[in-house]
């Protein structure tokens, strides 16, 4: 662990903010669980330096996001294309990077290609971790260095442990595993039916899975708001009850929100189901603008593709 | 029978128990004693639990026990936990109620100098802003959940001739400690947010506190009296008289 720190950051324009796998075991104190919006890209980056699966990464929205390298130290870079450089030169996304003193690492600006990219120290970043979690949530004034705050401009980013002085060897992902978002095909989501699904009408369920709709640009990690054609909710609002990730609720202007990290532990409007939690992070990636549609999925489907990511990211299952 | 529910398996490590259709004072203590169940069935396969006024979400780590499983389990365990307690008048274990009991004693600064929408509802109601004051403070409340805000409590039910709608326009921002009402629900802004409810006081206690343990002050099913204190008791408790927002850390201000 360095005092004087590894890096340095020189701009940050748009939120950028420490997150882990989430906060666990909270949400009766009414905290969110947060998490990184992209779990598929959060956990590569983690898993290409050899990290803990839940070691803090710093989520970058949007890019405009510049740092300095002051130390010798080892990052990955993973998510969004964001036009990263190092120094002048492009780097590829997806892949480990050696960083030495003076060098500077650029996320220039969306490319249209995702709207969050993940940055991962070797050992993971240090920070606060409020509730034994990293992750930031500004309403909750919970993570990072001010309470809830973004990092900012001068900020300095250490890592868990000593960064190797030796040249390191750089690895990437396979290229069939890498993710790549684009912002021009329409988003194919997966859903499981479920709470208040059989109380809208079977015109709204099919409204609801034959139309195409239009992410909102009023979306954040609490929630993706959807536009298209009215859904009418059976009544003004059910009794507040818990939100699981992946929720679809309907507030009374008909027009749903597919509930995120950032999300409220409970709330009052009725759901059509929850979205697949691998499926998450497709929304996660969407532009605003972008076309999604739903599919009906089931229970069995939703459990193998999560055993399936659980055991490729964590084979022996140390983290549970 | 109550404590008859229905269990929901809403996504691959989720399930969402019903208990009832209607919020009451009996189906807290239930879902109190479903959620010790709950914690007791799943050990370490348990991620969180979420109760609100009819329901239980529970969430369970799908890596250590399949949705399928979890379903049966917990139905099993409450079954038979509904069994060994009376079946007819729901009684709840010797916890549940030692932990019900007690009563947290909230100190309130009810004046229109804090108390911003005290005078419009006495007016509404034909009331004095006193009586608004004293009808508030002389009833005990339970915590039927929490959310919204870390540590916000949403209690019930508040005396009938109070009741009154939120404000059709939400407030940017709300004054830490901040009492108020919507409907026949009260609750106290733990920090300074956005609001849409009724303002009728201002306590000088802290609500969350990350440094705290436990951080919340107020957490479901607990018992809630709110006391009528003076402006120099407000004050000698750290309480803050100043509108400012600029700092959410009572006696800073």
């Amino acid at each position: 662990m360095s005092m004087n720190g590894l890096l340095e950051i020189t701009k940050a324009n748009f939120p950028a903010l420490f997150i882990d796998r989430g906060r666990v075991q909270q949400q009766s104190l009414g905290l969110t669980q947060s998490g990184p919006m992209d779990e598929y890209a959060f956990l590569w980056a983690n898993k290409l330096l050899g990290n803990e699966l839940n070691a803090a990464c710093i989520e970058i929205t949007f890019g405009k996001f510049s740092l300095k390298v002051l130390q010798r130290c080892q990052v990955a870079i993973t998510g969004a294309n964001f036009n990263a450089r190092l120094n002048q030169d492009d780097l590829t996304n997806w892949e480990t990077v050696s960083l030495i003193k003076g060098d500077e690492l650029v996320f220039d600006g969306p490319k249209m290609k995702g709207t969050r990219a993940y940055l991962a120290i070797k050992g993971g970043f240090d920070c606060p971790k409020p509730f034994q979690s990293a992750c930031t949530v500004k309403r909750e004034n919970l993570g990072g260095f001010k309470q809830g705050e973004a990092l900012q401009e001068g900020d300095k980013l250490t890592s868990l442990v000593e960064q190797s002085q030796a040249q390191t060897v750089n690895i990437s992902v396979y290229p069939e595993l890498i993710r790549t978002y684009n912002n021009k095909e329409t988003i194919h989501c997966r859903f499981i039916p479920s709470c208040q699904w059989s109380l809208f009408s079977s015109q709204d369920q099919q409204r609801f899975l034959n139309q195409k709709y239009q992410i909102s640009s009023q979306s954040d990690r609490m929630g993706i708001r959807l536009e298209g054609k009215k859904l009418k909710p059976y009544n003004d609002g059910i009794i507040s009850e818990g939100i699981a990730l992946g929720a679809i609720q309907v507030p009374p202007d008909g027009q749903p929100i597919v509930l995120m990290r950032d999300r409220q532990t409970i709330g009052g409007y009725p759901k059509l189901g929850t979205v697949l939690s691998t499926d998450i992070e497709k929304i996660a990636q969407a532009m605003p603008g972008q076309k999604i549609q739903f599919h009906l999925s089931d229970i069995k489907t939703a459990y193998e593709a999560r055993i399936q990511r659980e055991q490729f990211f964590d084979p022996e299952n140390k983290s549970t | 029978m109550k404590g008859r529910s229905h269990c929901e398996v809403i996504s691959e490590n989720n399930l969402l128990v019903r208990f009832g259709d209607q919020i009451s004072e009996d189906l807290l203590d239930v879902i109190q004693e479903a959620s010790l169940c709950a914690a007791k069935v799943f050990g370490r396969q348990l991620k969180d639990l979420v109760a609100s006024y009819t329901t239980l979400l529970i969430e369970f780590d799908s890596v250590l026990i399949s949705p399928w499983q979890a379903q049966i389990n917990f139905q099993k365990a409450w079954e038979k936990r509904c069994l060994t307690l009376h079946s007819h008048t729901f009684k709840t274990s010797e916890s549940v109620q030692e932990e019900n009991n007690a009563c947290i004693e909230v100190p309130v600064y009810y004046h229109p100098s804090v108390a911003w929408d005290i005078q419009t509802i006495a007016q509404k109601k034909g009331l004095t802003w006193q009586q608004v004051a004293d009808y508030h403070s002389q009833k005990e409340y339970r915590v039927y959940a929490v959310g919204f805000a870390p540590g916000f409590a949403f209690m019930g039910q508040i005396d009938s001739r109070l009741e009154t709608p939120r404000q059709t326009s939400p407030r940017t921002n709300v004054p830490a400690g901040s009492v108020a009402i919507s409907d026949l629900q009260t609750a106290v802004y733990p920090n300074q947010s956005p609001g849409g409810w009724n303002i009728i006081g201002r306590s000088p206690s802290t609500f969350f506190n990350p440094e705290y343990s436990p951080a919340a002050l107020l957490k479901t099913a607990d018992r809630v009296r709110f006391k009528p204190i003076n402006k120099a008791q407000f004050i000698q408790l750290g309480g803050c008289l100043s509108d400012s927002t600029l700092t959410d850390h009572k006696g800073e201000c």
